[in-house]
């Protein structure tokens, strides 16, 4: 009954990193799907902004290099810069013409 | 049912809001030469806005003229007209697609092409001609596309721009789209392009002096001390777009093919003076 404690204890330890590093991946794969999701919206409406397409390619990089906690951080900042965006493009539709000299 | 005052005005606003938003592009265009007069009453002489922001800075003017006296685009102007008579495989040169033989037509441009329904610029017009003749297009921004351009420019120093919108909604739907353009706020600074070159025009940014969108395309292509070299206009916008933070479009793709046919509708009745040296 000990041995198999042990066991059991043992393979915790060892598959825990494992298991953690997989749904890092996943999370960090998912949270870029979601920030070219945003990026792709506000691009249709003719805005994007440099800073995000860098963060954006950033995170791909971190990525590929298997850092995925900095992936996920740098997508998620990007989503948020797409959000921004979004907001530049609809507060603009609406008010771009007061800006024109009468 | 009685009507309030406030409704009354509400009316009246909105009506006004109406009317001044449908303004077309003639009213614009004196709207926005007039602002330029208002801002800068030094400038007695209209026709010198086509100077840029030399029109108004006295010293900077001195040294600009300067530089004008042993130009740094007059190479460009060399290769440009070298490239320009150079015929193309088929025997045809450039001077076969345009009017008058390509001489003295830079004024004309951009037009909008009611066949095709779409603006075309000079640029645009120069590389069609070459990849309809079976030669391979320039690059859009520099090199030798910006060396024609600044030839064909040379040969039209002096004549007034004189841009059309013909009676095609789809004209006005361009113009009004390079319109929209200019006045939105664009990238993370969050800047119009009439934020700097209208309303800010004058003002310092930095160690510089922003300039003024009137009498903006006049001198493009321009040697620009910053490039070390020549450039086109739509390369500069591109530039403008990515200082404040937002993604450049294509040279030469709707957007800035709009912009400008917006911006020289704007600078209609000043002479182009291009190919011109810039900081």
């Amino acid at each position: 009954m000990k041995t198999f404690r042990m066991i059991t204890v043992l393979s915790a330890l060892v598959l825990a990193p494992l298991t953690h590093a997989a749904e890092t991946k996943d999370s960090a794969a998912s949270a870029m799907a979601a920030a070219q999701s945003a990026w792709d919206e506000a691009a249709k409406l003719g805005y994007w902004w440099l800073t995000t397409e860098r963060v954006m390619k950033e995170s791909k990089k971190q990525f590929e290099a298997g850092q995925y906690d900095e992936a996920k951080a740098l997508a998620d900042e990007a989503v948020l810069l797409s959000k921004a965006t979004l907001a530049q493009a609809k507060r603009e539709s609406e008010t771009w013409q007061a800006r024109m000299p009468r | 049912m009685t009507i309030t005052t406030r409704q009354l005005l509400g009316g009246v606003v909105g009506l006004v809001a109406a009317a001044t938003s449908f303004a077309g592009p003639e009213e614009d265009r004196k709207a926005f030469q007039s602002f330029y007069f208002d801002r800068f009453p030094q400038v007695t002489d209209h026709a010198d806005f086509k100077n840029g922001v030399y029109s108004i800075l006295p010293e900077a003017r001195v040294q600009w003229e300067q530089i004008e006296e042993f130009p740094p685009y007059e190479l460009a102007i060399e290769e440009g007209q070298a490239l320009f008579e150079k015929p193309f495989a088929n025997g045809k040169s450039l001077a076969d697609c345009f009017p008058n033989g390509g001489i003295g037509i830079r004024q004309n441009y951009p037009y909008f092409d009611t066949a095709r329904g779409e603006v075309v610029t000079l640029e645009l017009a120069i590389n069609e001609c070459r990849t309809t003749n079976g030669e391979k297009p320039y690059p859009w921004k520099k090199g030798p596309l910006a060396s024609v351009s600044s030839y064909m420019a040379y040969t039209s120093r002096d004549a007034m721009i004189d841009v059309k919108i013909p009676d095609d909604p789809r004209a006005l739907a361009a113009y009004e789209d390079g319109k929209m353009h200019y006045f939105t706020k664009r990238g993370q600074l969050n800047f119009a392009c009439s934020d700097c070159h209208m309303y800010g025009s004058g003002q310092n940014l930095r160690s510089e002096t922003l300039s003024m969108s009137y009498g903006h395309t006049t001198g493009f292509p321009v040697y620009r001390a910053k490039w070390q070299e020549m450039g086109t206009l739509h390369r500069r916008l591109a530039g403008c777009h990515e200082s404040v933070r937002a993604k450049a479009f294509k040279a030469q793709g709707p957007e800035y093919r709009n912009l400008e046919y917006f911006l020289a509708y704007m600078s209609s009745g000043l002479e182009i003076n291009g190919p011109s040296a810039r900081k």
